[in-house]
């Protein structure tokens, strides 16, 4: 055991114990092999796979025809009692996964063919942090770079381990974690620099923003805001100083396309949540932007909502994708959100090309044909004091946090989507209190229907659904596509099941005894394909789908963070 | 959109006047049947109050054709004799609108409810909690189906009024009636809570209606509800008690710490305790909290280890805090309101 004094003056202990060698060695993850992760089918190196954000695996050995030979190989337990959202990566026969409560945050490096723990490391927290972490406690995966693996923490530090032993490399504070700012999101590295985007604004207060750092250093190299300071174009959007607490956090793990040299990111919604207390458009917020890699200056933005009024962040990956339409390629971004619609934008230029729904359950209004800006429906704002609005989809939205699919091989976007509403209310009075909850809303999530939660395949060049699987609770769960033809998908009740990637038709589940609440991904190991799924609740699941009785199953469901991962029978 | 919705009622209000004569619509209403209308200056009920401010919103006046509303038939023939303009207050369902083929529903301006009410001290918050309890109910009413089916000590009466006044003598210790009749109940005596019953499958959407043969009229009333849903709905609807924001609360108003507390609670706890504070599956039930505020203090400031519940010390402070449990305290003896 190795304790770091150096990490004491900060009142932060670090625990880092290596256990047993490498099984072998695994192969650095260079700048070149990021890039061309797309034709690396063994590995998984980075959160959504590929910087186009697709979660696609190219693995086939696991299909239809064989699918109800899939059974457990290993299980590995994270240990901790808190959020459980992460994906893991691996490289070369060594997965890395992150396991996360109020106290600490965990990184373990695992044998990815037998579960055993390789290594692992826990940072400590300090007591101060703001209530959104303290309510949330969450991490979603790590990033690999070279030797190192780099992870984000709930004090808001960017910190890199050595991939072999977990021996801290350097560290870097991103932000004052008092405030509420905090980093939820794996980690992105392109071209050596790791991307980061915060969280915390939208819920805490302070602006928002997407930093880079030098991957080898940890020395920040530029910093764009989601907010423009006074003065700065775009703060004509914002009334007084209300910028200043404006919200607009970058929480969600953004994508790149080389041939731009764009990073592409939806921003949050703004702070606070009483839409009334910041009058105006409130740029960058509720927005696609494009950042060129190099300076991080906005290339471009379209903002699908102005002055959201409900907390529907459109913070969701913008999956890079080559959208035929009429016999027309259009190089795009396609970003499924919590306003209910598939959104089509040009990536070179960001002008807006369609949208199209994917949920019914949609009352807030719908964006303008030509603009794709939101219209909204009278009535569906709440006033302060006043009595509830109900409005669809509630605030955890058409499709959540949860990242979409897209497969190449059908041109079908998964979205794992809900059919649910809210009764929606602002509070009569809201002050800003440094380390409080800045929204000021009241929130009851319910459902007109029996089966709220719905995965659907999209085809995004005909811009409509083409089939539907569907479950009782919303699906706060994640997905996976693979060249097998087949669709995982977790659910709240802690089901792990796969569907045909053509019909839909569930063909295997699993039980997982937790809900689903982190990555499903798919690797190889010694020529064998494997498939990991990352369980142990979410708040989301558990607490908010409270006071609707037809998911009161699901809330008695434990929480146990695990990976279980499974392989074909011998 | 919004935007466009006031340019059409502009434009309306323009032409209105530029015939030289204030457009008039007729509403069919029945002269007594309080709440919902009524031939009365200071009450004419809020179905008149919904079609008087449909009409402003459109330039028009509202001129009123009072009519029984007892028996169905007679009543509609009004409308369809040209008698009147509009109807209020029809139940948007297919097995009302269906044998109607002579109509035009509008969108809905208010969903009915069902509602409990039950005196405040040793009342009734929940459904669940008129398990054990005798609860009136009017015969063949959709509250009358909902505690039968429930399986629930039930006694029938055969119109509201008879019991309301059960409820007044303690014949009975809850009753389950439409939120109209309920909301102004409670809006009239003092020491009665009013419960929502939440159940989107027992939820009455309510809309007018005019003749098949006015479709611009109904297009019309689609917007001026749509402009008026926001502000001048729910005001109407506050006003009898109907909705969310219950009467008691402006009954007897908190004090400024205790409104401050309530939004603590409500910003920072009720995600997962609930805006009543009962809690959910995997958050406490606060109401039910049996300790001391020194106690409740101690929790809040610690958490609880190994539940969601989380530490809030150096967050909330401690006089926000133990305000915080006063509020509780007076939530659960139910002399305020949420």
């Amino acid at each position: 055991m190795v304790t770091v004094s150096r990490l004491c003056l900060i009142a932060l202990a670090i625990l880092s114990f290596t256990l047993t060698a490498l099984p072998a060695r695994a192969a650095d993850v260079t700048d070149d092999r990021l890039l061309n992760a797309d034709r690396d089918p063994a590995n998984w190196l980075m959160y959504n796979r590929t910087y186009s954000g697709w979660r696609y695996s190219p693995l086939d050995q696991i299909t239809p025809a064989n699918i109800t030979k899939l059974v457990p190989k290993w299980i590995f337990s994270g240990g901790a009692l808190g959020e459980q959202q992460m994906t893991p990566v691996v490289n070369d026969g060594v997965m890395f996964t992150t396991s996360t409560a109020l106290a600490y945050n965990r990184v373990h490096a695992i044998n990815a063919r037998t579960g055993e723990l390789l290594w692992k490391h826990e940072r400590k927290m300090p007591e101060d942090v703001g209530a959104l972490v303290r309510v949330i406690p969450h991490n979603r995966g790590v990033a690999l770079h070279n030797d190192n693996v780099i992870f984000g923490t709930l004090d808001a530090y960017l910190v890199a381990l050595e991939a072999k032993t977990g021996k801290p490399v350097w560290e870097t504070k991103i932000a004052d974690h008092t405030e509420g700012y905090f980093v939820s999101q794996a980690p992105m590295v392109v071209k050596g620099k790791v991307i980061v985007g915060i969280a915390g604004p939208g819920e805490m207060g302070p602006r928002g923003f997407v930093e880079a750092f030098d991957a080898k250093t940890g020395k920040s190299q530029w910093r764009w805001y989601s907010i423009p300071a006074a003065g700065e174009p775009g703060s004509e959007t914002w009334v007084a100083d209300t910028w200043k607490i404006g919200g607009g956090a970058v929480w969600h793990s953004g994508t790149y396309d080389p041939a731009t040299n764009l990073l592409y990111f939806g921003t949050g919604n703004p702070a606070p949540w009483i839409a009334d207390m910041r009058r105006g458009d409130n740029l960058y917020t509720m927005s696609a932007v494009a950042l060129d890699l190099d300076t991080g200056k906005l290339k471009w933005h379209h903002q699908y909502l102005a002055n959201d009024a409900w907390d529907y962040d459109t913070v969701a990956e913008h999956h890079v994708v080559d959208v035929v339409r009429n016999g027309q390629t259009h190089q795009a971004v396609v970003q499924a959100n919590k306003l209910g619609y598939v959104y089509t934008l040009d990536r070179v230029t960001g002008k807006f090309l369609s949208a199209a729904p994917f949920v019914k359950s949609i009352t807030w209004g719908k964006p303008d044909p030509v603009t794709g800006k939101g219209v909204e429906n009278p009535g569906m704002r709440p006033k302060m004091g006043g009595p509830p609005v109900e409005v669809c989809p509630s605030l955890l939205g058409g499709t959540g946090w949860q990242p979409k699919v897209y497969s190449p091989k059908s041109g079908y976007l998964f979205i794992p989507s809900n059919e649910f509403c809210m009764r929606y209310a602002y509070v009569s009075d809201l002050t800003y209190k440094k380390g409080q909850l800045f929204t000021g809303v009241t929130a009851e999530h319910f459902s007109t229907m029996e089966q709220a939660g719905v995965l659907r395949a999209f085809d995004v060049s005909q811009n409509k659904v083409v089939w539907e699987w569907t479950n009782r609770t919303p699906l706060i769960s994640h997905t996976l596509a693979t060249a097998g033809n087949l669709v995982f998908q977790g659910t709240a009740e802690g089901k792990v099941v796969a569907v045909d990637a053509a019909s839909g038709q569930e063909l295997w589940s699993f039980n997982l005894g937790s809900p689903q609440s982190g990555g499903i991904i798919s690797f190889a190991v010694d020529g064998k394909q494997y498939i990991a799924v990352v369980a142990g609740g979410t708040l989301r699941s558990q607490v908010w789908f409270g006071k609707e009785p037809k998911w009161a199953h699901a809330t008695k469901v434990n929480w146990s963070d695990i990976v279980v991962v499974f392989g074909l029978s011998d | 959109l919004r935007v466009a919705g006031l340019a059409i009622a502009v434009v309306l209000a323009a032409s209105a006047i530029s015939d030289g004569e204030v457009r008039r619509i007729r509403l069919c209403a029945d002269p007594s049947n309080p709440p919902f209308s009524a031939r009365s200056e200071t009450e004419p009920g809020f179905e008149v109050e919904v079609a008087r401010a449909i009409a402003q919103t459109l330039g028009a006046e509202l001129g009123v054709h009072w009519f029984p509303a007892t028996r169905e038939m007679m009543a509609l023939r009004q409308l369809y004799e040209e008698r009147c303009d509009v109807f209020m207050g029809l139940p948007l369902i297919p097995s009302f609108r269906d044998d109607k083929p002579r109509l035009l529903f509008s969108a809905p301006y208010y969903v009915m409810r069902q509602v409990i009410v039950s005196p405040t001290v040793g009342g009734v918050h929940s459904l669940d909690e008129l398990r054990g309890k005798l609860v009136g109910v009017q015969a063949m009413t959709l509250g009358d189906r909902l505690v039968f089916e429930r399986g629930e000590n039930r006694k029938v009466y055969r119109n509201a009024e008879e019991l309301l006044t059960a409820l007044v003598g303690a014949e009975v210790d809850a009753v389950v009636i439409e939120s109209p009749f309920g909301g102004r109940f409670a809006t009239k005596n003092p020491g009665f809570r009013v419960v929502e019953i939440i159940d989107p499958a027992r939820d009455l959407p309510i809309g007018a209606a005019v003749r098949r043969t006015d479709p611009a009229l109904k297009d019309q009333i689609d917007q001026a509800i749509g402009q008026l849903k926001s502000k001048t709905l729910p005001d109407i609807f506050a006003r009898y008690g109907i909705g969310s924001a219950p009467a008691l609360a402006a009954a007897e108003p908190l004090s400024a710490e205790l409104r401050n507390a309530r939004t603590t609670y409500l910003t920072q706890c009720s995600q997962c305790h609930g805006i009543d504070a009962k809690g959910t599956a995997a958050a406490a039930n606060l109401l039910a909290f049996k300790g001391s505020e020194d106690d409740f203090l101690r929790i809040v400031r610690n958490g609880r280890l190994g539940t969601a519940m989380t530490p809030w010390k150096g967050i909330i402070p401690d006089d926000d805090i133990r305000a915080m449990a006063r509020y509780l305290k007076q939530l659960s003896t139910g002399a305020v309101g949420q």
